[in-house]
Order: C-alpha cells, then sequence, then structure tokens
C-alpha cells in the first residue's frame, strides 16, 4: 500500500473527480435506470446481511437508549392518552349506537359498502445512509411482492412514503417529505398538491390552485380519492397555522405525522390493486404475492 | 504482509460503512450522524500511498452512493476531494492525535461543505436552510467529538508499528 513511488496523486485525483461527474450526471439523465441501478442493487444486496446483523443488534440497545431518555415525556404522553381514551369511549358510545342504525338502514337498502382491502407487507428498516438522506433501507424486497410505487405507511397508518426502488431483499423507501413528486390530499372539502420541502425533515407544503377557501391550524390532511398513487384517506399530517388563500391559491405548511427519523417497522401497501388497476385500465408494475409475509386491509 | 494490511483496511473501512448505514441510522444528535466513513478513511490515509488513498476514498463514497438515493457519484467526489486534501496535508496531523482529531473535524467541515455545494448543483441537496446550517456545524463537531475519544487508535495508527504494517 506504500508503495507508490512516484506521486501519482494529482492525475488520479482529477481522473477520480471526471469520473464521479460523469457518473453524476449519468445518473441524474438516466434517473436511476440502466446499468447503475443494477450497481445500486448489487450494493444494497451485499450491504443488506451486514445490516441485518447490525440491526438486530443495535435496535434494542437504541430503543433502552431512547426510552430512557423519553421517560418524562411518555409518563405525561401517558397522562394525556387516558385522558383521550376516556372522550374517546364516550364518543364510541355514540358511534355504536349510528352503527347499529346504519346496519338496519343497509340492510333495508340492500347496499353493500365497497371496503376495499389492502394487501401489505410488513417490514424493518435497516439502515438509512447519512444525515443528508431521509431514504431508507426495508428488509422486504421483490420476492414479497414489494415494487416501486408502492405506499408506504407506519404503524399508526399514517402515510410515510413510497417505495423508490426494489430488489432482492431489499427496498428504498423515499419519505413524502423528502419525495419529489407530489401527492394529492384533501383538507376539509378542498383538493390540493402536498409536496416537500427541501432542507426539512418534517414539513411539508400543500397547494391548492382552483377556489382555495381558509384552513385551520390543526386541520387534518389525508390522501385524496383522486390520488392515483395512494389509496385514499391515509392520514398524512396537519395544518401548521391558520391560512387563507391570495386570490384564488392557497399555500400553507403541514406538519408530518410520521417521524422519519424514527421508524422501526413499516407496512408496504400494494397499491394501486392489481385487479382494480386492470378494471380501470391504471397500467400497473407486475407482483408476486407471498402469504407468509402478507396482511389484509391494514394502513390508511 | 502488504495483502494483510490490505484486509484490515478493507475491513475497517467495511465496518465503518456498516456502523454508518445501520448504528447512526438509529443513534443521532437531533436528526444529525457522524460521518464515521470520512473518519476511517482519514485515518488509513496514513497507511496507504496517495493515490491508493484516492481510490479507496473514491470507492467508499460509491459505495455510500449505491446505498442512497442521491446521484452516484456524489460521495464518491466528496470522499475523493477530502482524502486529497488529506494525503497532502497528513504531515501536519502528526503534531499529535488531538490535532488529528481537528484535522479530522476542517476535512469533516470541507467534506460537508463540498456535499452540499455540489449536491445543490445537480439538485440532489438544498444548501440553504436551518436543516443544512445545523449539518454544517453539528457533523464536524461529531467527528471531532470521535477523534478525541479514538485517541488511543490514532497515536497507534500514527506510530510505526510492525502489526499494522
Amino acid at each position: 500500500m506504500r508503495d507508490d513511488r512516484r506521486d501519482h496523486s494529482l492525475p488520479t485525483f482529477i481522473s477520480l473527480l471526471a469520473l464521479a461527474l460523469m457518473l453524476m450526471t449519468l445518473d441524474v439523465r438516466s434517473q436511476g435506470g440502466g446499468l447503475l441501478g443494477t450497481i445500486r442493487n448489487g450494493a444494497n444486496g451485499v450491504l443488506k446481511p451486514f445490516q441485518v446483523v447490525a440491526s438486530f443488534v443495535v435496535d434494542p440497545l437504541a430503543d433502552f437508549a431512547s426510552n430512557l431518555g423519553d421517560l418524562a415525556a411518555l409518563r405525561a404522553e401517558n397522562e394525556a392518552l387516558r385522558a383521550e381514551l376516556a372522550d374517546i369511549q364516550a364518543i364510541q358510545a355514540t358511534y355504536e349506537d349510528k352503527l347499529a342504525r346504519l346496519d338496519e338502514l343497509e340492510a333495508l337498502l340492500s347496499l353493500q359498502l365497497d371496503l376495499t382491502d389492502i394487501a401489505s407487507t410488513p417490514a424493518n428498516v435497516i439502515g438509512r445512509t447519512d444525515s443528508f438522506d431521509l431514504t431508507f433501507r426495508i428488509d422486504k424486497g421483490e420476492e414479497s411482492g414489494v415494487v416501486a410505487g408502492n405506499p408506504v405507511v407506519d404503524a399508526n397508518g399514517y402515510l410515510v412514503g413510497r417505495v423508490l426502488e426494489s430488489g432482492p431483499g431489499f427496498a428504498i423507501v423515499v419519505p413524502l417529505v423528502a419525495d419529489v413528486e407530489a401527492a394529492t390530499v384533501t383538507v376539509g372539502d378542498q383538493v390540493g398538491s402536498l409536496s416537500g420541502v427541501l432542507g426539512s425533515d418534517d414539513q411539508l407544503v400543500l397547494d391548492v390552485f382552483d377556489q382555495a377557501g381558509p384552513v385551520l391550524a390543526g386541520q387534518q390532511v389525508v390522501t385524496s380519492t383522486q390520488s392515483f398513487a395512494y389509496p385514499p384517506s391515509i392520514p398524512v399530517g396537519e395544518i401548521v397555522a391558520d391560512a387563507t388563500p391570495v386570490g384564488r391559491a392557497l399555500t400553507v405548511r403541514v406538519r408530518a405525522f410520521v417521524d422519519v427519523r424514527s421508524l422501526r417497522a413499516v407496512l408496504v401497501l400494494a397499491w394501486p390493486d392489481p385487479k382494480a388497476a386492470i378494471s380501470d385500465d391504471i397500467p400497473t408494475p407486475t407482483t408476486t404475492t407471498v402469504p407468509a409475509t402478507t396482511t389484509t386491509g391494514a394502513g390508511g | 504482509m502488504r495483502s494483510r494490511q490490505a484486509i484490515v483496511i478493507t475491513l475497517i473501512l467495511l465496518v465503518a460503512v456498516t456502523v454508518q448505514v445501520s448504528v447512526f441510522g438509529r443513534f443521532r444528535v437531533g436528526s444529525i450522524a457522524p460521518d464515521l466513513v470520512l473518519i476511517a478513511l482519514v485515518l488509513t490515509s496514513f497507511r496507504m500511498g496517495p493515490s491508493t488513498a484516492l481510490i479507496t476514498a473514491f470507492g467508499c463514497g460509491l459505495a455510500l452512493d449505491a446505498l442512497s438515493s442521491e446521484a452516484l457519484g456524489l460521495r464518491a467526489m466528496t470522499y475523493t476531494a477530502v482524502m486529497f486534501a488529506a494525503v497532502r496535508t497528513k504531515e501536519r496531523a502528526n503534531a499529535g492525535p488531538v490535532a488529528t482529531a481537528f484535522w479530522i473535524a476542517a476535512l469533516t467541515l470541507g467534506g460537508v461543505l463540498l456535499l452540499g455545494l455540489v449536491g445543490t448543483l445537480f439538485g440532489q441537496l438544498q444548501f440553504s436552510g436551518g436543516q443544512m446550517l445545523a449539518r454544517i456545524v453539528v457533523i464536524p463537531l461529531l467527528n471531532l467529538a470521535i477523534g478525541l475519544v479514538l485517541v488511543p487508535a490514532i497515536a497507534r495508527i500514527q506510530a510505526p508499528s510492525r502489526r499494522f504494517r
């Protein structure tokens, strides 16, 4: 290793810089496909076993440290949740009565609700690259039916993002806060476009361009029925501050419900539903469902 | 002997990459993690020739690029540039382990700035906002802290040793 008799470092440096620039240009232009995409898949495949072992060792320690740090906050949260539970139980009692009434009305009208069961694949988060990259890797890939474009939700059913790439035994998930593609969402009765804010880990920006009305802080933002990329009614976040439209358009910040940095496990949804996609003539990637790893009806 | 040294360096870098993407995926200050791969590269540069060190840095950067969603070559370029600065200035860092730790922090600062700048030019990152400023400040400080903790190891690597040769 120390055998460089002459110092060729400057020409080597310049050559490597040129090569890096060429790779970046090619990768940006090919949008991650082709040979460079294959190289990515290969690198992920090689490192996956190491990541799985490291996660197995690190996760319990990280959880322990995290729980110690959050002890005081957890106590306060526990109290708040107890109070919330009491309120919800009271509300549930009223809903039970309404559900019974709904059943009767449906029976009378012979209606059947069109509930769509979405197959989902649970997956563990096994790695993140560095402080600059919000994407993360999960331990399920093509063999589990996970394909690029599949929506990803957390354990609470909140929208995380979508699968960016999928390979054998792994997939890369891009959170909505870091996604270059906007999501179509609904707030109240308004439909808008929700996109990430560069440089922010937890905030998004909502644009409503047509016939916009005012929104209030705390109003929930959910995926829209008009969205092709995500199933409808998945909670995404809440409005940060009251806002009124300027002209006919409204732009407002949204705080995402999901803390991307603390995710340990996620659910990957098989969406668009292959059957629905065929009937609606929506192009869908080929999926392979592995019954042992899929559950139904979760998320969103 | 030479092949043994190459194996040791490869293992160090492999462990650094694995720890970076797994351990520091969970243990972070706020949402910011240190750059362990850069520390490992800079330290192992003491035992490599300049060209070998540059190619190794390029390879490590490329591996991290492949594991990220950003353009392939972004970190390869950054690490190569940092390593070039490292091989040109490593004699000055021989003043002692503490000086080496500060040298690592300075190289990290240069690396973070370059990564932000090149990433912004290629539309991969945003070189503005509080989060970027936090990264520019915190990552070098974290690397400085890790460098100071690794003082004995640094001294051992810097000192001529039959085992590591």
